[in-house]
């Protein structure tokens, strides 16, 4: 069934959804499930939660390969270790602009495997000096609920009650379709949420040599 | 002028080794190069070839007929650090005084970007970014042996002596599909810029002027002993400096993802035309560049530009000697297709003479065709075959004994064998 986000989004803070398991689909502005990759959807709680033992997010890796960055689009919590190895056999040199956190690891090609520890939510937009067509994305969440799913479907389990500001983010979803609504997550009983976006995709960003910088090679 | 390069050149390597410090400049894993040999063998119409004082459109003439070396040379890139490269190319054939010369030697400074806005500054001797088809190596174009009229020139009168700046909108930091360009240079030298193409007129080849370079000028009677420009030496040295007046260009360029563009470049090298240094006149040289590219469909592109602009030179007393309007246009497609590449290109050109100079009659009307298909044999291995026919009016061949219309018909079969070593 069809509702707009908004509609979707009042109902949901009207009549409070009761469940510990979240289960959300969603679609593209044409209603086929949305089958883009590592799209990723996280639930920042908004009453107060005790989180007794936090957990400990596993170190992910940006890899560089064949001068693209693998995986294109990430996600991580905040506090986070981001690991940048380089398995292609010449130097890579990467770097952030991004408000969010800038950075910059020089030159470096073999086993050092330099890293950065994620300090605040927000996205990092990923590039490399050498070859200016690579580009990733990396998005910082401060919650523990999150996850990235290429078919457009995600299950939360065992969700403590309370508020969520549920939202959506891949760098091909624009904005207005990034912005969150509330759930809420009562003990019992199990939560399906459908929604749909209300704009086309942006364009792919590409990590490819245009056509004249492959020629260049071309002697 | 050798004073001014060899100052630069010091210049430019030390302040690339400071900040590199001694021992990453030993460090051989940051040097990478790439080398190419070309051997043609050539069959041309022509009588007197232009290199040898004729006026003619090709390289190549009836006497050169045979086995050449179209080219040799070696690019060499060292990475001082993670944001400063040294680069440097010398080439080497058998045609001007300067069998071997550099043709580019300078330091890029790429910093880090802090915003969407990518930068990067260079500084030393090297190529305006004007040519969409000198995109390989050593300034080769992959598409054909002989380049169009406009790059022809570009290759034998301009080089930038100087600091060139250009700056990048990253569209795909900001989720667009177009990345804006914008860039300036300043420079000195390419006064004589001018000459070669009012005395000679356009031409259609593949060689690259360098360090010390002289380029001959046609033997007409106004460079004797008793002509009207006793005073021009029998050649031209593009990249001299005449009047120590720096010269300048700045563009923009739009270009989409898949690698289409679309650009623009006014350049005025605001030489002072009343100066002459060491039997080279100053030609106050200007033009507009239209660039545009167009990456169609299956492996097609497209290429064109146009080039507008003019030139003056003056006597001692400022009073102008030589006005010419000049404009040239391309249109080329190329498809590539496996292992082949397939180019077809269609040249005009024409400059309009606008003094009475007597003796001095540089009007110019041309048109070229320019078939060519390459064959990568290997990664290493390249072979090409190029048709070029030239058909140009140009009155100032009846002074050489010669019919005023002519068609140059050139073949040329190359074999060619490039490549790169060290780091990526």
């Amino acid at each position: 069934m069809y509702r707009p986000w908004w509609v979707s989004g009042l109902l949901a803070v009207v009549w409070p959804a009761t469940a510990a398991q979240l289960t959300l689909q969603v679609q593209d502005h044409r209603g086929s499930p949305l089958e883009l990759r590592d799209t990723v959807v996280y639930l920042v709680p908004e009453t107060p939660q005790t989180e007794t033992v936090r957990k400990e997010q596993a170190p992910i890796a940006i890899e560089q390969r064949d001068r693209a960055f693998v995986p294109q689009v990430s996600v991580t919590r905040t506090g986070s270790r981001v690991q940048f190895p380089n398995r292609d056999d010449f130097n890579h040199h990467v770097y952030s602009f991004s408000a969010t956190q800038p950075f910059e690891l020089p030159l470096y090609k073999g086993e050092t495997i330099p890293e950065i520890t994620t300090r605040q939510s927000g996205e990092i937009v990923i590039g490399c000096n050498i070859h200016d067509w690579m580009i990733g994305f990396l998005l910082v969440v401060d919650t523990p609920y999150f996850a990235a799913s290429s078919t457009g479907r995600w299950t939360f389990s065992d969700l403590p009650p309370g508020r969520y500001g549920l939202r959506l983010w891949h760098p091909r979803i624009t904005q207005g379709d990034r912005q969150s609504e509330t759930i809420e997550v009562t003990a019992d009983g199990n939560l399906a949420l459908t929604r749909r976006l209300r704009h086309a995709l942006l364009p792919t960003s590409r990590q490819a040599p245009t056509g004249s910088q492959d020629e260049e090679h071309y002697f | 002028m050798k004073n001014t390069i060899s100052r630069l050149l010091a210049a430019v390597t030390l302040a690339a080794s400071l900040p590199a410090g001694a021992s990453t400049w030993v460090s051989i894993d940051n040097l990478s190069a790439f080398a190419l040999v070309d051997l043609q063998a050539t069959h041309s119409d022509s009588t007197t070839g232009w290199l040898d004082g004729g006026l003619n459109k090709t390289r190549f003439a009836e006497d050169d007929n045979g086995l050449q070396l179209g080219l040799a040379g070696l690019e060499l890139r060292y990475k001082a650090s993670t944001q400063l490269t040294l680069q440097g190319t010398l080439l080497a054939d058998n045609e001007f005084n300067t069998k071997a010369r550099l043709t580019e030697v300078f330091a890029l400074y790429r910093p880090i970007p802090r915003s969407a806005w990518k930068g990067h500054w260079r500084a030393g001797l090297f190529y305006p970014a004007l040519s969409l088809e000198n995109r390989g190596p050593l300034w080769t174009s992959p598409y054909t042996l002989s380049t169009s009229a406009i790059n022809s020139w570009i290759g034998e009168e301009l080089r930038t002596l100087g600091l060139e700046t250009s700056w990048t909108r990253q569209g795909r930091f900001v989720g667009s599909t177009l990345d804006l360009t914008v860039f300036g240079s300043v420079y000195w030298g390419n006064d004589p810029a001018g000459s070669l193409l009012s005395w000679r007129g356009w031409a259609l080849h593949d060689l690259q002027a360098g360090t010390g370079t002289k380029v001959p000028l046609p033997e007409l009677s106004l460079f004797n002993y008793n002509g009207t420009f006793s005073a021009q030496r029998p050649y031209s040295q593009p990249i001299k400096e005449v009047d120590d007046r720096p010269g300048f260009y700045t563009g923009l360029r739009w270009k989409h993802r898949q690698g289409s563009q679309l650009g623009y470049t006014y350049y005025d090298n605001r030489a002072d035309p009343s100066q002459i240094r060491d039997g080279q006149y100053a030609w106050h040289t200007r033009f507009h560049l239209v660039s545009l590219e167009g990456r169609l469909p299956g492996q097609l592109t497209l290429l064109a530009q146009y080039l507008v602009g003019d030139t003056l030179m003056a006597n001692p007393q400022g009073e102008p000697k030589v006005v010419n309007d000049f404009w040239a246009s391309y249109l080329m497609l190329s498809q590539r297709w496996e292992r082949w590449r397939y180019s077809i290109r269609l040249d005009r050109f024409r400059i309009k003479d606008l003094d009475s100079t007597p003796d001095d009659n540089n009007w110019e009307d041309g048109r070229a065709l320019t078939l060519a298909v390459n064959y990568r044999i290997t990664k290493a291995w390249k072979a090409s075959i190029e048709y070029l026919i030239v058909d140009a009016e140009r009155p100032a061949r009846r002074q050489l004994g010669e019919p005023i219309q002519q068609v140059n018909r050139q073949l040329l079969v190359s074999l060619r064998y490039g490549v790169s070593l060290g780091a990526n």
